[in-house]
C-alpha cells in the first residue's frame, strides 16, 4: 500500500478508490508534522489536500496571484460580526506555512500552564514541550536573520526604543545564503521540510482532493468521502483519521459528518487594526514583512509589521481616500503596521446544509473593542516616536496624524465597527482537554470517537497571544508520539 | 442563488463606486477593475456569496434607476451597516487590484505622469 521513494511527492487525486491505515486531512502545520511522524514509525499515511502544490518562488509572496494559487476563496473570508473581521487561510500544500510571515514563537510556559489548569490537559509537561520546540526549531530552522533588519523592522524597534518599550527580533524559520541579507531567506515550509520528510518515509500525499464528509458507525468513522481533481466523487476508506484542516473546515468536516458537540462553537482569533505609516526616506519592502514585534503591552496587545505592496498600501489608505490617498504619491516611503489584541470574544463556525463552506461567525467585546482602539493609539505614537511624518489610520474618516496632539482626535472619533479588522490567527473550534468544555481528549481525539483525531489549530484551547505556528507544532507532534506509543502500524 | 454569477449583480456597482472614487482610471481598467472584482465575489465562500448577493441586488436596482448619482453617492461615502461592508469589500478588491497592477496610478486612478 505504501508507494515507492521514488513516487512523486504529490499527485492530483484521481482515483475512485484509496486506502490507507491513516488519513490526514489538511498538510499544514498540523498535518504534515503528523504525516512526518506517523510515517516514520510505520504507519501507511495518506495526506490529502484540498489546494495544489505550488512551489516556493513560483509566485510572489503577498501577491494577488499569490491569493489565487494558495488562500481559500482568493483570500476574500470573513467572520461576520459587528464588525466583520476579514480572515485569511492558506489553501495549497503545506498550507498556512507557504503564505505566512514565517515569524516563529515558543508556546510561552506561563501559557503551557494555563492552559494545563484551565483545560485539564493530561500530561502536558512545558520540558517536554521544549524538547518538542527544541526539535522543531532544527528541523525548521528556527533563525535570526543575518546582518542589518530590514528598514520597516528598523521602524518598530527605533519607536520602542525611543518610548522604552518592550521590542524583540522575532525568529523566522528560514535558511539564509551565506553572506544574505534579511531579504534573501528561503522559507522552511511544510513542503519544503516534513512533507518531504514524511514521503521519504512513504507517506503519500493527493492534491485537489477535497474531503466532503467522513462515514461514522457509531464511535467509528470508515470512509471519507471526497471530490477528486476533475470534481468527480471518490471514496478513501481509512482505519484512523486525523483532521488538520485548519480552525475552520476542521470543525466544518466534523459537523458535515455528524459531529457537532462542543465543535465549531469556540473559534479564537487575534483580531488587529492597522495603519499606514509615512517616513521621510523609502522604506517600503513590497514582498516581506518587518521581523520585529513590540511586546510591550503583551499579551492584550502586540505591534508588528504588515506586507506593504502597493496594492496593500492603496487598501489601507482607503477608509478615507480623500484625506489620505496622497501618500501613493510616494508609496516607497509607506509602510504598513498592524496592532493585534488578545480577545476575549468567542465566534463560531457552523456547517450550513446545503452548502459547500460553513457559516463563520465572531463577536468582539466591548473590553475587545477598546482594545483595538488603544493599540490603534499606541501604534500611532510608536509610529510617531520612529520618525514617521504622517499616520494614517484606517477606519472610516480617520484623521492624518502628524503628531502626538492629534491622537486625541484619533481616541476620540475610533470606533471599532468603523475600523478594518482583521485577522491571520485563526483557533480553539475543537479544543482539546478533559474539561466539559473541551470538544477532543487532552490528545486530539474527538470525544466519543475511537479513530477521530484533531491535530491543527482548531485543538488549541484559545487564542495564544503568539503566532501560533509554534504552538501548533509543537502540540501536533505531542499527540502524534502519544498515538505512536499506544497504536500500533498494521501489517 | 448561491451559484448565481456575480457579474450581473456586482459589475455595474463597481463600475459606478470606481467612476466616482477614481475618476482618472480609463473606461478598459474600469473594466478589468469590474471583471476582477466579480471574479472574486464568485469565489467567495457559499454563505458570503450569497449575502453579497442578498445586498448586490437592491443595489443593483439602484445603481440603474435614473438620477441615482446623489444616492449612490452618500452610500457609498457612509458606513452603513451591511451595505457598508458591501462597499468596502468591492472598494478593498477594487483598490488592491489596480495599485498591484499598476503601481503607480495617480490617486484619482490616472495614468502615471
Amino acid at each position: 500500500m505504501t508507494g515507492p521513494a521514488s513516487t512523486p511527492i504529490h499527485t492530483p487525486a484521481t482515483e475512485a478508490r484509496y486506502d490507507a491505515e491513516i488519513l490526514i486531512i489538511g498538510s499544514g502545520a498540523g498535518g504534515a508534522t503528523t504525516a512526518a511522524l506517523l510515517a516514520e514509525a510505520g504507519f501507511d499515511v495518506l495526506v490529502v489536500e484540498e489546494g495544489d502544490w505550488v512551489e516556493q518562488g513560483s509566485v510572489v509572496s503577498f501577491s494577488l496571484e499569490q491569493m489565487d494559487r494558495q488562500y481559500r476563496s482568493g483570500g476574500v473570508t470573513v467572520a461576520l460580526g459587528l464588525p466583520s473581521i476579514a480572515y485569511t487561510e492558506g489553501r495549497c500544500a503545506g498550507g498556512g506555512t507557504e503564505v505566512n510571515s514565517g515569524l516563529y514563537r515558543r508556546p510561552p510556559a506561563e501559557l503551557l500552564e494555563r492552559w494545563r489548569s484551565q483545560y485539564h490537559i493530561r500530561d502536558l509537561d512545558p520540558d517536554e514541550m521544549y524538547v518538542i520546540a527544541d526539535e522543531i526549531e532544527s528541523a525548521i530552522n528556527v533563525t535570526t536573520v543575518p546582518g542589518a533588519v530590514s528598514a520597516p523592522s528598523a521602524v518598530l524597534r527605533r519607536g520602542a526604543d525611543a518610548l522604552a518599550w518592550q521590542n524583540s527580533e522575532s525568529p523566522r524559520w528560514m535558511t539564509y545564503p551565506p553572506g544574505g541579507s534579511a531579504s534573501s531567506g528561503q522559507r522552511q515550509s511544510m513542503t519544503r521540510t516534513y512533507l518531504p520528510r514524511a514521503q521519504r518515509a512513504g507517506a503519500r500525499l493527493l492534491t485537489q482532493c477535497r474531503v466532503r464528509k467522513l462515514s461514522i458507525s457509531g464511535t467509528s468513522a470508515s470512509d471519507a468521502d471526497v471530490v477528486l481533481a476533475d470534481g468527480s466523487p471518490g471514496r478513501i476508506h481509512f482505519r484512523h483519521v486525523f483532521v488538520c484542516g485548519g480552525a475552520i473546515h476542521t470543525p466544518a468536516l466534523l459537523q458535515r459528518s455528524g459531529l457537532r458537540e462542543r465543535i465549531g462553537d469556540t473559534l479564537a482569533v487575534h483580531p488587529t487594526v492597522k495603519l499606514a505609516a509615512r517616513f521621510a526616506e523609502p522604506i517600503n519592502i513590497p514582498d516581506d514583512v518587518p521581523v520585529h514585534q513590540v511586546k510591550e503591552f503583551a499579551p492584550e496587545i502586540s505591534f508588528g509589521g504588515s506586507a506593504s505592496h502597493p496594492g496593500l498600501v492603496a487598501l489601507a489608505l482607503a477608509d478615507n481616500w480623500g484625506e489620505f490617498s496622497h501618500a501613493l504619491h510616494e508609496w516607497e516611503r509607506v509602510c504598513v503596521y498592524y496592532a493585534a489584541i488578545t480577545s476575549e470574544g468567542k465566534g463560531r463556525v457552523k456547517a450550513i446544509p446545503g452548502l459547500r463552506d460553513p457559516l463563520v461567525t465572531y463577536n468582539l467585546t466591548a473590553r475587545d473593542k477598546q482594545l483595538l482602539r488603544s493599540g490603534l493609539s499606541r501604534l500611532t505614537l510608536l509610529m510617531l516616536a520612529a520618525g514617521a511624518d504622517e499616520v494614517y489610520p484606517s477606519y472610516h474618516n480617520a484623521p492624518v496624524v502628524r503628531s502626538s496632539a492629534d491622537i486625541a482626535s484619533l481616541q476620540r472619533s475610533f470606533a471599532a465597527t468603523k475600523a478594518t479588522v482583521m485577522t491571520v490567527h485563526l483557533c480553539s473550534t475543537v479544543p482539546i482537554g478533559e474539561h466539559p468544555r473541551c470538544a477532543a481528549g487532552s490528545f486530539g481525539q474527538v470525544r466519543g470517537m475511537r479513530n477521530v483525531w484533531v491535530n491543527d489549530a482548531s485543538m488549541l484551547p484559545d487564542a495564544p497571544g503568539v503566532n501560533p505556528q509554534g504552538s501548533v507544532m509543537a502540540f501536533a507532534i505531542r499527540n502524534a508520539q502519544r498515538f505512536i506509543e499506544t497504536e500500533r502500524p498494521h501489517g | 442563488m448561491a451559484g448565481q454569477s456575480s457579474r450581473g449583480l456586482v459589475r455595474p456597482f463597481a463600475q459606478r463606486l470606481l467612476r466616482a472614487d477614481l475618476p482618472g482610471l480609463s473606461e478598459q481598467q474600469r473594466g478589468e477593475v469590474s471583471d476582477f472584482t466579480v471574479q472574486r465575489v464568485d469565489e467567495l465562500p457559499s454563505v458570503l456569496r450569497i449575502g453579497v448577493h442578498l445586498i448586490a441586488a437592491p443595489m443593483r436596482i439602484v445603481v440603474a434607476s435614473p438620477g441615482s448619482d446623489r444616492l449612490i453617492l452618500w452610500l457609498i461615502r457612509h458606513p452603513l451597516p451591511l451595505l457598508g461592508e458591501y462597499v468596502r469589500m468591492v472598494r478593498s478588491l477594487a483598490y488592491t487590484y489596480i495599485w498591484e497592477q499598476w503601481p503607480n496610478t495617480q490617486p484619482d486612478g490616472s495614468a502615471a505622469q
